[in-house]
């Protein structure tokens, strides 16, 4: 299976006409900030896709049901409930109801989520309980016990209620009336609900109507994120200013490992805010979410387990209830298909340039229209990293791993295979065939490895001196890059991909963030920090062909993951030749311009922008600085890798294509900025005739393979008889192919939502699994209904599809 | 006994008489110069208080930052790492620098006082948030992008509509209770739909439907990168947010005119020279144009200052980048800069324009005398 996969993702498709890097020739990128006059604008072809993911079912009905359009779904934000926990008594007396524990657990079966699902967001989100999103990885790992939970926690506003009030008058409390009463005064609850899109008020509405039904007098104030946040989030808990508030998070990307959230969402380790500094957890809660944070766990089965009761303890906790994932859909013209992430859509993938297409054409023009273009200045260092901005900057920039958009782990993209090793019991798993892996008892960072900066003599610092004494890590990865990469990879200016660039990232990295330097940057500091807090060594083992060893102590759940890409070290800002980034470090160094934009407010200078605007004469003059002067950045410890006639040649490159195109936005990817326009909100992007990969490379990613799950047996199982039940699991009608599935896992529940049992499905052929219940699995259910749940866990999507069965168990 | 009469000589009494009549425009300019200029000064300051909440935007302003930079920092595993006190020592530093980058670190009366003395200036600085289009942070640069789009369609709209409206204006009042002037009072009411709401209508008619006109923008997408390509394209994406314009306030702007000529029409001096036996065309130049002059130059005169002001909902129904939207999104980022750039040249433009109106009358009404004390005379 894994060499079927990695065969189509390395190998690809080298049929005569697919064209290299994109199957389009030119993109354009424009403004629409109406999600209704875009969907027009679609329809009538004049854009093809509007990537911005839409939250409203009329306009999804309106999407749906033409035929000449398509969408791709969007699952990365969730909404929730948050409280305030302080209490009982505010500091002027009044009394806070969700200081009780109990009152904020009853709260998840006060509110039907099925009902917030459909009714509040028209059938756009999927009852969340959990903090897990259903489309991530974590969620497949441990759906068992949300399973459970899910049963545990089903709405019931009587029981609810019965708690509720039990509580209360433990409390204090009365109802009077029908109306819950403290020292005389109604209880009034004051519910910060966030009024920009009419759902999530929607859902705030629902909330507060729940309360108001069980005795409570609910003060709703409307308010947009300015007005709301020094309410709820800066204001002092203890002030009582609110009560609830209605949160919506968002993630950007398809996350493998979400143990960290506990720590986030209910703890006070990690958020600096009034409220969450307020919290105060049951302490085995606080005790497992610092264990999954710091993944102090030696299995897989350990980390489940810890997780399984940790999301147990949330529920009980609740300092915030879950209600639903918001699932968004990007609409498009039918014929245009693009890998979309299953998170943040296209926006959010390296890949939507080299995946986009009109039907079977190859060739012709694009045009994608978003609803903000060109916010921030582009450049790599600290510039934008605005989700409209990095979508036609991803374009033009080339990765030595790639992002999977449906699963979030990484796949070889420029680098050709690695090696990891981990320290023995450290629960990582290798699943997509192209990284060895491999378990040791210690792994020693060598001396001549370099382990920090020096910004003041401008070297590397190594480990011998850094770490007098030796040191050692939990993770090593060894990162290989094929024999011609060097020839292949040019910058879209034509200059070859040398050693200098990625030796050139290692250092700014650190150079900007520590003071001595002639580029410090007081807002780089924390980072460097943060970096060196786990950070201890790298190595270039072999210059050309490029091989690399990256010593660590943090790590992933995941093998591929612990790849380390230096191909850019930071892709969140996109990514630049040495040689014009050595440009706007001489602007910088002269203060006429800045990397980030708090130096340049610092220094009075504009923010650096490589795609337009008032940057370029002045880069341009220093352009002219360094071809006189042969600048060679940090020459004491680049001069070894980059020669005066490199230099030269490359800032000759760049001063044709400045001359050329106007801008200096020079990149690797497989389309380049032909020009942005400014005050037209208009971006032109081309394919870059330098690329070598072919367009289909990522083809496997056209579309999101989601299983669906149908199951079906017996409606009457014999007790102490054997049973046979079939699940078949498919993509568009299509068998789902057994290499491509995980596992197939069951529950049977009884009619009380109690667990009988679980266990595995058999796969029999594509598309088809068996469960077999056996006699004495029958024996143990009780008569009666019982429910079979199925959960089919595909490798090729980060989540799991559900299908579910009802029988009758005869005596 | 009688006295002597002093006999004054025609020159001298003329030079005297243009030396007062020097003085008094000099007094008025100043004390005329004094009165805008507190009037501007205490707008600007008014719109800086205002922009702030009184302070109260810096409490909602930190707050923002305080979230930004806590979630930021929760997003990296390796801080989470750090020990409680480094982390509190990181967040406080992240915190400072964005405070410091807003100049949230000095008391809002320091601040509001800089604002204004910068923006009478016309020493804008940068912007607190914004950008220009080409990501310039100088409010300056901000403004400046935005200016000739926006000039392009309200000057085009504006001028139009004031032109055409009152040509048409002088005709029905030749004309009154013709068929068409009975249409024209007729329509008088569909100016009370806003320009945007035509906007909407015009696209769904001549781009959605028709498909002969973009939906939006200033060109092309891409640009034509020839001239005169790239002048046509720009004016084809004139013809809707322009004709939007002109529309909305067409029917309500001829009445207006309309009904104003009309009083003039009737005036005693009107029917004296039609008596008289003038020409129509006499009368209407003389007798109804030269007295209504100083309010029709009024009137264009702040339609030319109102083009500064942009009109936010149409700019955006046509993703069109102008003056507007660049203050409406100022306004709800707090950004004070841009607010009191965009204050400031209104309020100097106004000024001027009242100042030099004031001028204008004396020139083309003679019944108006600058001076003597500063009232008309």
């Amino acid at each position: 299976m894994v060499a079927v996969l990695l065969f189509a993702v390395t190998v690809g498709s080298f049929a005569s006409e697919v064209p290299i890097g994109t199957w389009v020739d030119e993109v354009v990128i424009v403004l629409e900030e109406s999600a209704a006059t875009a969907i027009t604008r679609l329809q009538v072809g004049d854009i093809d896709v509007y990537a911005n993911t839409l939250p409203d079912p009329v306009i999804f009905q309106m999407v749906r049901n033409d035929p000449t359009l398509g969408y791709y779904s969007a699952f990365g934000s969730y909404s929730e409930i948050t409280f305030n926990t302080v209490g009982p008594n505010f500091n002027d007396g009044r009394l806070n109801p969700f200081n009780n524990r109990r009152i904020r657990e009853a709260m998840n079966i006060l509110v039907d989520r099925e009902y917030v699902a459909q009714e509040v967001y028209g059938g756009l989100a999927a009852p969340k309980l959990t903090i897990l999103n259903s489309v991530f990885a974590d969620y497949a790992r441990v759906v068992e016990d949300i399973k459970l939970l899910e049963t545990k926690y089903a709405p019931n506003q009587e029981r609810a209620e019965e708690i509720i009030s039990e509580e209360m008058v433990a409390m204090g409390a009365e109802r009077v009336n029908g109306v819950w009463h403290y020292d005389g005064s109604p209880v009034v609850l004051t519910f910060v609900i966030r009024n920009e899109d009419e759902q999530r008020q929607g859902l705030g509405d629902y909330v507060a109507s729940q309360l108001e039904k069980i005795g409570f007098t609910v003060e709703r104030l409307y308010r947009n994120g300015a007005q709301a946040n020094p309410i709820w989030l800066q204001s002092d808990p203890w002030e009582g200013q609110w009560n609830l508030y209605t949160g919506l998070w968002g993630s950007p990307v398809v996350y493998r490992d979400q143990g960290h959230n506990f720590n986030q969402m209910y703890t006070d380790r990690v958020m600096s805010y009034p409220p969450f500094q307020a919290l105060t957890p049951i302490p085995e809660l606080e005790h497992l979410a610092e264990v999954l944070a710091n993944k102090d766990f030696t299995s897989i089965e350990e980390r489940a387990e810890a997780y399984g009761r940790a999301l147990e303890l949330s529920l009980q906790d609740s300092p915030r209830i879950f209600m639903v994932d918001v699932l968004g859909f990007v609409p498009k013209r039918a014929e245009i298909s693009v890998a979309s992430d299953l998170a943040g859509q296209l926006t959010g993938t390296t890949l939507w340039a080299s995946t986009l297409r009109r039907g079977e054409e190859v060739g012709g023009r694009v045009t994608i229209a978003i609803p903000s273009v060109l916010v921030n200045p582009w450049n790599p260092i600290a510039g934008s990293n605005m989700t409209w901005d990095q979508f036609p900057i991803r374009a033009t920039m080339d990765r030595g791993i790639t992002v999977d958009p449906f699963t979030g782990n990484y796949w070889p993209n420029r680098i050709e295979r690695a090696e990891v090793y981990v320290r023995e019991g450290l629960p990582v798993e290798e699943s997509l065939g192209w990284v060895d892996l491999e378990f040791v008892e210690e792994i020693v960072v060598p001396e001549d490895a370099w382990a920090s900066w020096d910004p003041v003599e401008q070297r590397f610092i190594t480990v011998a001196e850094r770490f007098p004494e030796g040191v050692t890590v939990e993770r090593m990865s060894r990162v290989y890059f094929p024999a011609d990469f060097f020839e292949k990879a040019k910058w879209h200016d034509g200059s070859p991909v040398s050693i200098g660039d990625i030796l050139f990232w290692f250092i700014i990295e650190f150079d900007r963030g520590m003071e001595g330097s002639p580029i410090f940057d007081e807002s780089k500091k924390s980072d460097v920090q943060s970096t060196l807090q786990s950070f201890r060594g790298f190595r270039i083992v072999s210059e050309d062909p490029l091989v690399y060893e990256w010593y660590s102590n943090s790590w992933a759940l995941d093998a591929e993951m612990n790849v380390t890409d230096l191909f850019p070290l930071d892709p969140n800002y996109g990514k630049s030749p040495w040689h014009t980034l050595a440009l706007g470090m001489l602007a910088e160094m002269n203060e006429e311009l800045a990397f980030s934009q708090d130096k340049a407010r610092k220094i009075g200078a504009e923010w650096l922008g490589f795609q337009g605007g008032p940057s370029l004469p002045i880069l341009a003059k220093y352009l002219e600085q360094a071809i006189e002067e042969g600048y060679i950045p940090y020459e004491n410890a680049l001069g070894k890798y980059i020669s005066k006639e490199e230099a030269l040649t490359r800032y000759n490159n760049a001063k044709a294509w400045y001359n050329d195109k106007e801008h200096f936005w020079i990149g690797d990817g497989p389309m380049y900025l032909e020009k942005a326009y400014a005050v037209e909100s208009t971006i032109h992007l081309k394919r870059n005739p330098l690329y070598s990969e072919p367009a289909d490379k990522w083809s496997m990613f056209d579309e999101p393979r989601i299983a669906e799950v149908a199951v079906s047996g017996p409606a009457r199982v014999n007790r102490g008889k054997e049973a046979s039940f079939e699940v078949e699991v498919t993509f568009k009608d299509e068998p789902y192919k057994l290499e491509h599935m995980k596992e197939v896992k069951f529950l049977i529940l009884d009619s009380r939502g109690n667990l009988i049992t679980t266990g595995m499905g058999e796969p029999v052929e594509d598309g088809l699994f068996k469960i077999n219940l056996t006699p004495e699995i029958t024996a143990q259910l009780p008569i009666g209904s019982n429910t079979l749940d199925v959960i089919a866990v595909p490798l090729l999507v980060g989540g799991a599809s559900f299908g579910h069965i009802n029988f009758v168990t005869l005596p | 006994m009688v006295k002597p009469v002093e006999v004054v000589q025609p020159e001298t009494a003329s030079k005297k008489g243009r030396f007062d009549a020097l003085f008094r425009i000099l007094r008025y300019t100043f004390s005329r110069g004094i009165v805008l200029a507190l009037t501007v000064t205490v707008g600007v300051y008014l719109a800086i208080l205002i922009a702030n909440g009184g302070g109260h935007v810096d409490k909602i302003q930190e707050s923002l930052i305080r979230e930004q930079v806590g979630l930021m920092l929760a997003g990296d595993p390796e801080f989470i790492k750090l020990p409680r006190e480094v982390r509190a020592e990181i967040n406080e530093r992240e915190v400072r620098i964005r405070m410091e980058r807003l100049d949230l670190d000095k008391p809002f009366y320091v601040r509001s006082h800089r604002y204004l003395l910068n923006g009478l200036t016309l020493n804008f600085g940068q912007a607190t948030h914004l950008l220009s289009d080409s990501g310039s942070s100088y409010v300056r640069n901000i403004l400046g992008e935005r200016l000739f789009p926006t000039l392009l369609l309200f000057a085009t709209g504006q001028l139009l509509l004031f032109f055409s409206s009152v040509i048409l204006a002088l005709f029905l009042s030749r004309r009154y209770g013709s068929v068409i002037d009975k249409i024209v009072v007729a329509l008088a009411p569909t100016s009370a739909a806003p320009s945007w709401f035509y906007g909407i209508f015009l696209i769904l008619i001549f781009s959605a439907v028709l498909g002969w006109l973009p939906f939006g923008g200033i060109v092309d997408t891409p640009p034509p990168t020839g001239l005169w390509a790239n002048i046509l394209s720009r004016l084809k994406h004139l013809i809707l947010p322009a004709s939007a314009l002109v529309i909305s306030s067409f029917f309500i702007t001829v009445y207006y005119w309309r009904t104003f000529f009309l009083i003039y029409s009737s005036e005693d001096y009107v029917d004296m020279a039609k008596a008289k036996g003038l020409s129509s065309s006499v009368i209407e130049r003389r007798y109804v144009l030269r007295p209504t002059l100083p309010t029709i130059i009024t009137s264009f005169a702040l339609t030319l200052i109102s083009m500064w002001t942009g009109a936010i909902i149409l700019e955006t129904v046509f993703s069109w980048p102008g003056i507007g939207r660049i203050t409406y999104d100022a306004i709800n980022l707090f950004d004070t800069p841009v607010i009191v750039g965009t204050v400031v040249i209104y309020a100097y433009l106004l000024a001027i324009t009242v100042f030099l109106l004031d001028i204008i009358y004396a020139l083309v009404d003679p019944r108006v005398k600058l001076g003597a004390g500063g009232n008309r005379q």
